[in-house]
C-alpha cells in the first residue's frame, strides 16, 4: 500500500462543517439552548471573537423558590363565572426553566344569566346539572421566553419576564359550593393545561404575576367519562422569592 | 310538555370583566408603586446613573394586519381578520385612525345550543353574530424597553394602550361601542413589528350594555421608517450592534 | 496628574510581545524544555513482538547478562537472553496501516493508540515513522489535545524524516497557533526562527516570515525583520499583523504619524480578524489621545467591538477621554460600567483617581474624599503587604493584577490550557494505559507544566514588583489629591459668590432617547451609555480647569 500517496490527499486539516439542516432540526426540536451555542461555534470559526456573557451580565431579579398567592377568574363557562383565590409554589431551576410544583385554587362561582334563566324558566332543569370547577390543581413546567425591562415615561424601570407553561391539571367540579355538602354530582377530573404568563418585579423578593391558562379536562376519574371540557383561568398573584 | 314549550330566551352575550382595563390598572399601579428607579418630582437627579440610549425604532405610518379571537360568547367563538392603520405623531402618541375587524363567517359554534337541545329540549333564540368592528382609537405608548431572548439576543419592544370609539355590526344592526385595550409591540426590524393586544369592547345594544373581549396577534409594517431614523454617535453604536444581536433584531 | 500617556505605548509594546515568543534570555532554558518532549525513538527499544509490551510507565528492565554458555544454549537463545537489542524488535507496518484505517474511520483514540504502538516498536528511521508521528499529531489535534499535537507536529517539521509532510505540519501548527495558546519557545523560537524551510506554500511562507520577522524585531534586528516582513504577501492576515508590529515599533520611536499611517492601512483593509482590528483601533485611539484629539479618540474607542470582557481598558481610556473633554457625567458613567462583573478582576486604581478628580472639579468635596477613602479601603491590604515587604504573590489583588500583564497573559493561558488538557487525559486511560501512551503523555504535560510554571514564577515576580510600584505611585497621587481636596474645601472666594444658575437636567417623558435608570443590572449594550447625573456645585469664581 502506497501510504504516502494514499494519505496525501487527505492530510489537510478538515474544518468541522455544521450542516444547516442540523441547526434547523435542533431548533425545531425545541433545542432553544442549542441553537445559540451552535451559532456561536460557527461565529468563532469565522475569526470573530465571542463573548462568554449574554446580553445581561448579572440579572438583578432572579428567582429561586417562589410562593405566590392571589386571585383567579374563570370566565369561560356559559353557566357560571368563577372568582377565586389560588396558592402556588414554583421552583426555578435556571433562567429558562422552572417547575410549578403545585398551584391550588378555589373558586366561588356566580351563576350566569343563562343558567339563571334556564333554571327559572325550565322546571325540569335543576341546579345539580351544572357542575362548576370548585377546586383545581396544576403541576406545570415553565419555560421563560424572555426577561427584560421597560422604561415607563423615562421615569420608572419595570423589570419583567414572559413565560409559557404546560402541565397536568386536576379539578373538582360540583354543582354546589363546598359548604352545601351535596357531592352527589361531583366530578373529579384529570386533564392538561397550557398557558402564558408574565411576571413584573417590585423588588428582588416581590413580584406580581399574571397567568392566562386554558385547561382541558379529559377524564372524569370517578365516573369514567371523557368530559372534554374547557376551562380558562386568568390569575393575578403576588409572589415572594425565598 | 317540555318539548312544546318554547322558551323565548333573551340571551345575553356572556361578557366578563375587562381584562384589558385590568391590565392597564396593573401596569399603572406597578409604575406608581415600584420602588426601583423612581426619579421623584425633581427633574435633576443627584448622583444617579442612567443609561441613555437612542431609541432604535420609531414608528411613522403603520399598516397592520392581525388575526383576532373573541372567546367569551357562550354560543360562538369568533375569529376575525383585522386591518389597522395607525398614524404615529411621536414616540408617545399615535392615532389608530382605522381599526377594522372582519368576523363574518369566521365563527365557531361552541355546541352549547345543541347541548341545550339535547339535554333539556331547549332551543336558544338565534343570537346575532358579530360581523364587523370598526373603530378609531387614541394610542399612547408610555413604555419602551428591551428583553433578552433565551439569554442570547436582545429584542426591543414597547407597550401601548388604546382607547376609542366605534361601532360593532351584528347580523341585525350596528351598535355604537367604546373600547379600551393594551398591547405589546415587538420590533423585528425597522419596518416590521409584531403586535399582541387585548381589547375590551363595550357596546350599547337595545337598551343594555354588553361587552366583547378581543385578543389579537398581528404583523405591522412601518412605512417611511427611514424618515425618522436619526443618525448620531449613540445610534451609530446601536446600529453596529444590531448585526451582532446586541440591540434590536431577533436572531443574529 | 497621570493620564494614559506612556502607559498605552508600553502596553502596546507588551501586546506585540504577547503575540509571540517570550524573551531571548530564557530561550536557552526553553529549548531544553521543548527538547524534553522526548520523541519515542529515545525511549528504550521495546522487546520483540512476541513478548507483550512492558506495563505502562515502566521502563524496560535491562536484560540480564547471559550466563556463560555451558553447552546448553544455542546462539539464538543467547541472543534472546541478552534481551533488547539496540534497535529493539520491530512492530510491523500492519500496525501502522491499522492506525491509518482507524484514523479515517474517525476513531482517533484508536488511531493514536496504534500509531504509538508502531512508534514505540520502531526506531525513528523506520519507513513510516514520520507518517506515524504526523498521524498521531493529527489524532491528538482532533481530540483537542493541542499541546501534544504541537509536540509531534514539531517533530515532523523539525526532523523532516518525511519532507513532504512539512507543509501539512506547518499548516496544522499555524491553525492551532491562531486559536489556542501554544508552546511559543518550542514552536516559534526553536522551530520557525531557527529553521530555513526552503520552498513552501505561500500562505505558510507568510506564517513563517511573520514570526521570523517578529522575533527579529524583538531581538533588535530591525532590518532583518523588515526583510522578512517584506516577503509577506500583501493584504493577508500576516501582512496586517506585520504592519501592526511595524506600527508599534514606530510608536516606540515616537513616530506617531508613521504609526498612524500603518494602523490606518490595517483599518482600511478588509481584514476579518477582529482581534487585530480591535487592537489597531485602540492603538489609534491612544495616539489620538496623545495628540489631544479627544473627540476623535473617543470615536475610535467606540468602534472597538471586542467581547465585553476584553474592553476593560477601553472603558478606562474612554473615561479619561471624556474627562479631558469635560463631560464628567459621561466619564463617571464609564467608570460605573467598570463595576460590571466582567471587569471584576481588572486592576484599576485609576478608577478612583478619575472619580476623585471629577468630584473635585464639580466641587463635591466630601464625596471626592470618599473616593480617596474607597481607594485606600480597597487596596489597603495590598499596600500594607507592599510596605511590610511580605510575599506579594500571596495578595490576591496584586496577583490578579500581575496576571493581567500582557507578557504573562499568554503564558498563563498556556498554563491553563496544559492543566485542562492534562486533566482530560484520564478520559482516555482505558485505551492508552496499556501501551504506555497515557504515561508518556502525562510525562510530556507534566514536564511542560513544570517548565511553564517556573517561567511564570520568574516573570510573575517581575510583574508583581511592577504592579506594586504602580500601586504605590497611585497611592501617592491619591494622597496628593486628598490634600488638594482638603485645601479646596477652605478655599477663599473673592467677593460674594455669584448666584448659581439653576441648571437642571430634565428627563423627557418620551422622545428619541430612552432613559433606563441604573439599578445594579448590567446590560452589555448599555455600558457605553451610562451617564452620571450630578449637579455642578462650583461657583463661577472657583471654576477648576
Amino acid at each position: 500500500m502506497n501510504v504516502p500517496g494514499a494519505c496525501r490527499g487527505k492530510l489537510h486539516r478538515q474544518r468541522p462543517v455544521l450542516p444547516a439542516v442540523v441547526v434547523a432540526l435542533a431548533v425545531l426540536m425545541g433545542g432553544w439552548q442549542l441553537a445559540p451555542r451552535l451559532a456561536r461555534a460557527e461565529e468563532a470559526d469565522s475569526f470573530h471573537e465571542t463573548s462568554s456573557y449574554g446580553p445581561i451580565q448579572r440579572r438583578l431579579f432572579d428567582m429561586g423558590h417562589e410562593f405566590s398567592v392571589g386571585w383567579a377568574y374563570l370566565p369561560l363557562d356559559a353557566y357560571y363565572k368563577g372568582y377565586g383565590v389560588q396558592l402556588a409554589y414554583t421552583i426555578h431551576f435556571s433562567h429558562l426553566w422552572a417547575l410549578e410544583l403545585f398551584r391550588v385554587g378555589w373558586s366561588y362561582n356566580v351563576d350566569s344569566a343563562l343558567k339563571t334563566k334556564l333554571i327559572d324558566q325550565m322546571p325540569d332543569i335543576s341546579p345539580g346539572e351544572f357542575p362548576a370547577v370548585i377546586i383545581w390543581e396544576n403541576t406545570n413546567l415553565l419555560f421563560k421566553l424572555f426577561y427584560g425591562k421597560q422604561s415607563f415615561l423615562n421615569n420608572v424601570v419595570l423589570h419583567f419576564e414572559v413565560f409559557i407553561t404546560a402541565g397536568a391539571a386536576f379539578a373538582f367540579r360540583n354543582p354546589y359550593t363546598l359548604w352545601y355538602g351535596d357531592y352527589t354530582n361531583a366530578n373529579y377530573d384529570f386533564g392538561v393545561n397550557a398557558g402564558v404568563g408574565a411576571r413584573f418585579w417590585f423588588s428582588p423578593r416581590w413580584s406580581f404575576r399574571i397567568d392566562l391558562r386554558d385547561t382541558v379536562l379529559l377524564l372524569t376519574l370517578n365516573r369514567g367519562g371523557f368530559p372534554l371540557k374547557n376551562s380558562a383561568m386568568l390569575g393575578l398573584t403576588f409572589g415572594v422569592n425565598l | 310538555m317540555r318539548p312544546s314549550r318554547r322558551c323565548g330566551l333573551l340571551l345575553r352575550r356572556i361578557g366578563g370583566r375587562s381584562p384589558a382595563a385590568l391590565g392597564l390598572l396593573v401596569v399603572m399601579v406597578l409604575a406608581l408603586a415600584s420602588p426601583a428607579a423612581r426619579a421623584g418630582e425633581d427633574d435633576l437627579d443627584q448622583g444617579k446613573v442612567y443609561a441613555i440610549q437612542q431609541r432604535d425604532y420609531h414608528m411613522n405610518h403603520e399598516f397592520s394586519i392581525s388575526m383576532a379571537f373573541l372567546p367569551l360568547d357562550a354560543f360562538y367563538k369568533f375569529f376575525a381578520v383585522t386591518g389597522h392603520y395607525v398614524l404615529h405623531f411621536n414616540d408617545l402618541w399615535a392615532w389608530e385612525a382605522i381599526h377594522f375587524s372582519f368576523a363574518k363567517y369566521l365563527d365557531l359554534d361552541t355546541g352549547l345550543k345543541k347541548q341545550m337541545t339535547d339535554d333539556w329540549a331547549v332551543s336558544a333564540t338565534d343570537t346575532p353574530k358579530i360581523d364587523y368592528f370598526l373603530d378609531t382609537n387614541l394610542m399612547i405608548k408610555p413604555t419602551y424597553g428591551k428583553v433578552a431572548l433565551f439569554d442570547t439576543w436582545v429584542v426591543h419592544l414597547e407597550s401601548y394602550f388604546v382607547i376609542g370609539i366605534g361601532a360593532e355590526k351584528f347580523q341585525t344592526a350596528w351598535f355604537p361601542s367604546a373600547n379600551l385595550g393594551v398591547g405589546l409591540r415587538v420590533y423585528l426590524s425597522n419596518t416590521i413589528s409584531l403586535r399582541f393586544e387585548a381589547r375590551e369592547y363595550v357596546y350599547l345594544q337595545e337598551g343594555s350594555v354588553d361587552s366583547t373581549i378581543y385578543f389579537g396577534i398581528g404583523f405591522s409594517y412601518n412605512a417611511f421608517a427611514e424618515d425618522l431614523t436619526i443618525r448620531g454617535p449613540l445610534n451609530t453604536r446601536a446600529a453596529e450592534k444590531r448585526g451582532k444581536g446586541g440591540a434590536g433584531e431577533v436572531g443574529k | 496628574m497621570c493620564g494614559p500617556r506612556l502607559l498605552p505605548f508600553v502596553a502596546g509594546v507588551f501586546l506585540v510581545l504577547a503575540l509571540a515568543a517570550p524573551r531571548v534570555a530564557v530561550a536557552q532554558t526553553e529549548s531544553d524544555q521543548g527538547g524534553q518532549a522526548a520523541p519515542p525513538s529515545e525511549k528504550q527499544a521495546q522487546p520483540p513482538d512476541k513478548k507483550p509490551p512492558p506495563p505502562a510507565g515502566e521502563k524496560t528492565a535491562p536484560a540480564p547478562q547471559p550466563a556463560p554458555s555451558e553447552g546448553g544454549l544455542t546462539e539464538e537463545e543467547l541472543k534472546e537472553l541478552e534481551g533488547t537489542t539496540e534497535e529493539g524488535a520491530k512492530v510491523g507496518p500492519e500496525v501502522f496501516d491499522e492506525g491509518v484505517k482507524l484514523f479515517y474511520e474517525n476513531d482517533f483514540v484508536g488511531a493514536a493508540k496504534r500509531m504509538w504502538d508502531y512508534m514505540s516498536g520502531n526506531a525513528p528511521g523506520a519507513k513510516n515513522y514520520g507518517y506515524a508521528e504526523y498521524f498521531i499529531a493529527q489524532a491528538f489535534d482532533k481530540l483537542g489535545l493541542t499541546h501534544a499535537a504541537m509536540e509531534y507536529y514539531y517533530n515532523v517539521a523539525k526532523n523532516r524524516t518525511k519532507p513532504e509532510l512539512l507543509p501539512d505540519a506547518l499548516g496544522a501548527m499555524e491553525i492551532i497557533s491562531r486559536e489556542y495558546p501554544f508552546d511559543q519557545p518550542l514552536i516559534l523560537k526553536d522551530l520557525i526562527y531557527d529553521t530555513d524551510f526552503g520552498y513552501i506554500r505561500k500562505d505558510l511562507r507568510d506564517f513563517t516570515e511573520y514570526y521570523q520577522g517578529l522575533l527579529d524585531y524583538r531581538n533588535g534586528f530591525i532590518r532583518w525583520g523588515e526583510k522578512h516582513f517584506s516577503k509577506i504577501k500583501k493584504q493577508t492576515y500576516y501582512y496586517y499583523k506585520s504592519r501592526y508590529v511595524q506600527a508599534v515599533y514606530d510608536l516606540v520611536k515616537y513616530d506617531l504619524d508613521g504609526a498612524i499611517k500603518s494602523f490606518s492601512e490595517i483599518l482600511d483593509s478588509d481584514i476579518k480578524q477582529v482581534d487585530v482590528v480591535n487592537s489597531t483601533r485602540q492603538s489609534v485611539a491612544r495616539i489620538l489621545f496623545e495628540q489631544k484629539k479627544f473627540g476623535q479618540a473617543y470615536e475610535k474607542y467606540e468602534e472597538i467591538d471586542a467581547p465585553i470582557e476584553k474592553q476593560a481598558s477601553v472603558f478606562l481610556e474612554e473615561s479619561w477621554t471624556q474627562y479631558y473633554l469635560k463631560d464628567y457625567r459621561r466619564a463617571m458613567g464609564l467608570l460605573y460600567a467598570l463595576e460590571a462583573p466582567a471587569f471584576f478582576r481588572y486592576f484599576n486604581p485609576e478608577k478612583y483617581l478619575i472619580k476623585a478628580l471629577i468630584y473635585k472639579n464639580l466641587c463635591h468635596y466630601n464625596v471626592g474624599k470618599d473616593a480617596v477613602a474607597e481607594f485606600r479601603q480597597y487596596y489597603g491590604d495590598a499596600l500594607k503587604a507592599i510596605y511590610d515587604r511580605v510575599d506579594l504573590d500571596k495578595n490576591e489583588i496584586l496577583l490578579d493584577a500581575a496576571l493581567q500583564d500582557p507578557a504573562l497573559d499568554q503564558m498563563s493561558k498556556f498554563a491553563r490550557l496544559l492543566d485542562t488538557e492534562m486533566g482530560r487525559l484520564a478520559d482516555y486511560s482505558a485505551a492508552w494505559s496499556e501501551n504506555g501512551l497515557l504515561s508518556h503523555l502525562n510525562r510530556i504535560y507534566d514536564l511542560k507544566i513544570q517548565g511553564t510554571n517556573r517561567l511564570l514564577k520568574v516573570k510573575m515576580d517581575k510583574a508583581i514588583r511592577a504592579v506594586a510600584e504602580k500601586l504605590l505611585a497611585f497611592q501617592e497621587q491619591m494622597n496628593l489629591l486628598d490634600y488638594e481636596i482638603g485645601l479646596s474645601i477652605y478655599k477663599r472666594i473673592k467677593g460674594s459668590p455669584t448666584q448659581k444658575e439653576a441648571r437642571r437636567q430634565e428627563i423627557p417623558s418620551s422622545g428619541d432617547h430612552v432613559y433606563y435608570r441604573f439599578d445594579g443590572e448590567f446590560w452589555n449594550d448599555e455600558l457605553h451609555d451610562f451617564r452620571f447625573f450630578i449637579e455642578d456645585r462650583c461657583f463661577s469664581e472657583e471654576r477648576w480647569e
